[in-house]
């Protein structure tokens, strides 16, 4: 199946251990990885993954936020974002007026300086 | 100076069961394989791309639009480079007989532990690119590194100039140099890296056009062992994270002559079917 739909998670940081606890139970891996804050500066406020899936998987994952299941209560606080899109939209996702009005702020990825 | 000739001689292809089918039309896959690269990815190449994050324990071919969990390198070293987590894996991409794996810019990266550039007198890094993302940060296409103030070479989009940068040092002891060039972004585009510690010479290309040097590059000798992991779609944290496309990457223990750097180079832009 085609993975043709964009998908962004993004968790607070307070909530990660959770999240990523959870994550690694369904086998994904601790992947809410990537550093975010309101302006891409220190200190981290969010953490967040981005991946490409298919359309069947969003939606699951959709329904399973949605659900009363205790074992996904660490799913609360995270804000999922799916688009019918194969471009990587994770920035532009970040900086959307959806993601403002679930968590209060726009995002953007905090990059620390590159060493070699 | 560099100056390739226009009509680079070809090399018998590789026969024999072990020879990969060819994926794009024009210089085989076998021709550049008989340069014998260290490392040698082609997103075109059949066998080459697998959705599982096993190497070479992995099964299932990725297709156009599937993940790409562990990518087959059929140059000298062997092995693969495997993505971390499955949120971690490219994703394979078709544009008519093209092929590509896509970084998302996110979390997207490959490794793999395969002793690249030890002992060498230096290289040659070729690869079929394009930065999708924004240059106000480092945007990484290879590392190949064992850690910070230990990689031997870093290809990427550097976040002080906007341009494509080129860096490393020959050993652990040495501090870092740096090659910088123009900004290709959202363009597909042969980039071409040379290390010459022989010389202490290092250049930087871009479509087989040399646009930027470094003449007093890092010591003179050979590279120790300290490093030699191979990382794609990011650098060192990992971090710096590609958003863009990987058509092929090969890695060269040595500095090619002009004749074989042209078909290194004329290969890759065949494979993101730009003319160069």
């Amino acid at each position: 199946m085609a993975m043709d739909h964009s998908l962004t998670m993004i968790v607070p940081v307070s909530d990660v251990a959770a999240a990523n606890a959870y994550a690694v139970a369904m086998n994904w891996g601790p992947i809410f990885s990537v550093d975010l804050s309101p302006n891409g500066q220190l200190p981290v406020t969010h953490k967040g993954c981005h991946q490409f899936q298919t359309a069947e998987f969003v939606a699951t994952l959709d329904a399973a936020k949605a659900s009363a299941e205790p074992a996904l209560a660490a799913l609360d606080s995270v804000f999922i974002h799916g688009e019918a899109s194969q471009s990587p939209l994770f920035e532009t996702v970040l900086q959307s007026s959806e993601i403002e009005a679930v968590l209060g702020t726009k995002l953007a990825v905090y990059y620390p300086p590159q060493e070699v | 100076m560099l100056r390739p000739a226009l009509r680079p001689p070809m090399r018998p292809p590789m026969r024999g069961a072990n020879a990969p089918r060819e994926g794009v039309g024009g210089i085989p896959f076998a021709s550049i394989l008989a340069l014998n690269p260290e490392v040698a990815f082609s997103a075109a190449q059949s066998g080459s791309c697998f959705q599982e994050r096993t190497g070479a324990g992995a099964t299932t071919p990725s297709n156009a639009d599937e993940a790409v969990g562990s990518l087959k390198n059929w140059g000298t070293k062997g092995g693969f480079v495997v993505a971390p987590t499955d949120a971690a894996r490219p994703i394979l991409r078709a544009s008519g007989s093209l092929r590509y794996l896509e970084g998302d810019g996110a979390d997207d990266v490959m490794t793999g532990a395969l002793a690249a550039l030890r002992g060498v007198a230096g290289w040659t890094i070729v690869a079929g690119v394009r930065n999708d993302g924004s240059t106000a940060s480092a945007r990484n296409v290879l590392f190949i590194t064992s850690g910070a103030g230990n990689t031997r070479a870093g290809l990427f989009y550097a976040a002080v100039n906007g341009g494509t940068a080129l860096a490393g040092r020959r050993a652990s002891a040495d501090g870092a140099a740096t090659v910088t060039g123009a900004a290709h972004a959202g363009t597909d585009y042969v980039a071409t890296g040379i290390g010459d510690y022989t010389n202490t010479d290092a250049f930087l290309r871009a479509n087989g056009v040399q646009e930027g040097s470094n003449t007093s590059w890092l010591t003179s000798g050979v590279s120790d062992n300290d490093a030699g992991s191979v990382q794609i779609f990011a650098g060192i944290g990992p971090a710096g994270f590609l958003a863009g496309r990987l058509y092929s990457l090969l890695i060269f223990g040595s500095v090619l002559s002009p004749s074989d750097l042209a078909l290194a180079e004329l290969w890759t832009a065949q494979q993101m079917g730009i003319t160069i």
